[in-house]
């Protein structure tokens, strides 16, 4: 009895560590040691598919950041400002960055410098929106451990549109019109088709 | 399913008998239903009215699976896409009733081919929608085509006789509700194959939307094609034979309106059907907020929902059916009672859930119990009246669809309750909004609470919805029929009933 107990204890660790990192990982808690910025200017539109944007970030050196041996990647991502989020439930921005929304499109994942860029054009996939760039630090595990934005931190300054593509194509509209005309079309037919029956 | 009390059924003349492979009564009404059969004209009506009312829940509920992509490509806010999801199914309110009074008018072929194919060009152009109010549009007018919701129950109140016309009723209607479960699985399914040919995500979702127009469209052509509005035919070719008297809408009209039991039924349709419609919008969005699963799993949950159709709508209208032949219409006011306030305790429950499994659980405990009772409903709603029972099946039907509208309006709108906390408020309406069952009464058969009038007989209750100049002309003569094969619905009067309430009167033996 006291070995299978003694067995469960051990095992226990192995479990813990195999469901992954237990403490959620909270924004508040992240020190800003990146300086991000974005090549759009304030308020600039850019559109889908089309447009370009750089970013670059570098390490402040004047913050006092976390242990910099644990910085392993960088991830870039596009993050929804709050104009974007208002009564928009999927797009909240929550402390625990489990649950947090905000930033849904990933730019680039890179390893970690004390500078990098990247130049990005903009994806098809991106919607219609208003947005800011931030970059998180990962650690080996894949946990943030510190990050940058290029806006300030009420969300405020240096955002830029983007215009999403409408997925609209000519042809679209066309078979819509030919469809519809034909379920209204078959109708009239068949109409046509009982009055005469009626009459013999 | 043999029934074996035919003496009150009359036996038919050999000759019109051999017209229809399936066994009718004296108003060619089949007096067994073949689920497997496509026999012309009844088990045939079955099928293309199902499958068409089937394609029109696809198409309404066809964007709410797609919404992650939809409410990105066009930019839209929670009111928007909850505008829109009371708009897709508050169209259908005066819709059903228009079509009630259209079936009575030029018979259910017609009428509900007519509804699926105008509806249609709405689903087409919801490829091509580009903002918001676009967006409240398609799903408006798209919303309409749930009107054919009547004219499936009108059609299957022609073709099966009144011991079969619950189960008849009960899996068209059933069946067809299925569309709002399995669109939450082939629309997802769909948009992922175009997608993977190469669309982008903008795209594919549009082109996704061709699948339920073109289900829509092809299947009211089929009904045109392959349907029958009566055993005997069609009401246009027997109207013109003088075989069909063509009725005048303002007496259908009156003899709906001024039915109490018309308007009860209405009432309580609200709350099943239109809480189904309400879960249906909001069901999916809920389960991925609370409980943080992924949107394919939030729609599986959803679709399961919807698709506890295939057994629980009809097993209400079978239910009926079986209670009918031994508590009669008492049995059957009784278990729609119990049924949908059971319904309503599951639905109160649901919203205090907070275990992602056992939410699951009750949620498909709910969804029975709910769908259940729709099909017990149109179990009672074929014998409230016959000269106007297309009418009285419309405002039942749009009945339904205020409930969805009142229910989404009052809890799912804004941030005033919470998801959950509007759920259970939900089931405590659920069983405010059921009580009034117990206030009809039918004076040949009884209701919840007291025993039929001894002098009062089916003959009268339906003749009374004729003026004697009508009934000098023959005009009742279906009504006559229809009273003599309902005799049924007294129940068993060979021994006194187990349940009768002490404070009743005495059936009489």
């Amino acid at each position: 009895m006291a070995a299978l107990i003694s067995y469960q204890v051990r095992v226990l660790p192995f479990l813990l560590c195999y469901l992954g990192p237990s403490a959620a990982v909270l924004f508040s808690s992240l020190p800003k040691t990146l300086i991000v910025t974005a090549s759009p200017s304030p308020g600039q539109v850019l559109y889908a598919g089309v447009d370009q944007i750089n970013v670059t970030w570098a390490i402040d050196q004047s913050q006092p950041g976390g242990t910099v041996s644990a910085y392993k990647k960088v991830k870039v991502s596009f993050c929804y400002a709050p104009a974007s989020q208002a009564d928009r439930g999927w797009r909240k921005t929550d402390d625990n960055l489990k649950k947090d929304k905000t930033c849904q499109f990933k730019i680039t994942t890179q390893p970690y410098a004390t500078a990098g860029s990247v130049a990005y054009t903009v994806e098809r996939s991106i919607p219609t929106a208003t947005f800011f760039v931030r970059a998180y630090v990962l650690d080996s595990e894949e946990a943030e451990v510190a990050y940058g934005q290029s806006t300030d931190a009420q969300k405020t300054t240096n955002l830029f549109d983007v215009v999403g593509i409408t997925g609209l194509h000519a042809s679209l509209g066309i078979a819509a019109a030919c469809f519809s005309a034909f379920s209204v079309v078959a109708l009239a037919f068949f109409f046509v088709v009982e009055k005469r029956k009626a009459k013999k | 399913m043999g029934d074996s009390s035919k003496s009150s059924l009359q036996v038919e003349p050999s000759d019109a008998q051999a017209r229809f492979k399936m066994p009718v009564d004296s108003e060619q009404k089949a007096t067994e239903f073949w689920l497997f059969s496509f026999a012309a004209p009844h088990m045939q009506a079955f099928h293309l009215s199902w499958f068409s009312f089937f394609c029109c829940f696809v198409s309404t509920f066809a964007a709410p699976p797609l919404l992650p992509l939809i409410r990105d490509n066009l930019n839209l806010t929670t009111t928007d896409i909850g505008n829109a999801g009371i708009a897709s199914v508050s169209g259908a309110v005066f819709a059903r009733l228009a079509m009630g009074t259209a079936c009575d008018l030029v018979g259910p072929r017609l009428a509900s081919a007519s509804l699926i194919l105008l509806t249609t060009p709405a689903v087409y152009c919801t490829s091509v929608i580009n903002s918001a109010s676009s967006y409240l549009l398609v799903r408006f007018f798209t919303g309409f085509s749930l009107a054919s919701f009547v004219s499936t129950q009108f059609w299957m109140s022609s073709m099966f006789s009144p011991p079969k016309v619950g189960v008849a009723n009960g899996i068209a209607g059933g069946w067809g509700n299925l569309g709002g479960g399995a669109t939450q699985l082939i629309m997802p399914l769909v948009y992922e194959l175009i997608h993977h040919i190469g669309s982008t995500r903008f795209t594919a979702w549009r082109i996704a939307f061709f699948i339920p127009g073109l289900m829509q469209t092809l299947s009211a052509i089929a009904v045109l094609a392959l349907g029958q509005d009566l055993p005997n035919g069609n009401y246009r070719k027997l109207e013109k034979a003088g075989d069909k008297h063509k009725d005048s809408f303002g007496k259908v009209f009156y003899h709906a309106v001024t039915n109490y039991r018309a308007w009860i039924l209405a009432l309580t349709y609200g709350y099943c059907f239109g809480v189904e419609l309400t879960i249906d919008n909001i069901v999916a969005e809920y389960f991925y907020d609370k409980f943080n699963v992924n949107l394919r799993t939030a729609g599986m949950i959803a679709a399961s929902f919807g698709m506890a159709n295939i057994v629980s709508r009809p097993g209400g209208g079978f239910l009926s059916d079986w209670i009918s032949t031994r508590y009669g219409m008492r049995g059957r006011l009784w278990s729609l009672w119990v049924v949908q306030s059971i319904g309503g305790v599951l639905c109160v429950v649901l919203g205090l859930m907070h275990n992602l499994s056992a939410a699951i659980a009750v949620m498909l405990l709910f969804s029975f119990f709910v769908q259940a009772a729709c099909g017990f409903t149109f179990g009672v709603v074929p014998f409230v009246s016959r000269r106007s029972l297309g009418l009285i099946s419309g405002m039942t039907g749009g009945g339904g669809n205020v409930g969805a509208v009142i229910t989404q309006l009052i809890f799912f709108t804004g941030s005033r309750y919470s998801k959950e906390t509007g759920i259970t408020l939900m089931g405590v309406m659920i069983l405010c909004c059921t009580l009034p069952i117990s206030l009809i009464y039918f004076p040949q058969w009884g209701g919840m609470f007291c025993g039929p009038r001894a002098d009062a007989t089916a003959e009268d209750y339906y003749a009374a919805e004729w003026s004697d100049e009508e009934k000098e002309k023959g005009y009742h003569s279906s009504s006559v029929k229809f009273a003599e094969n309902s005799v049924r619905e007294g129940g068993r009067r060979r021994r006194p009933s187990p349940t009768v309430p002490v404070e009743a009167t005495p059936t009489h033996v």
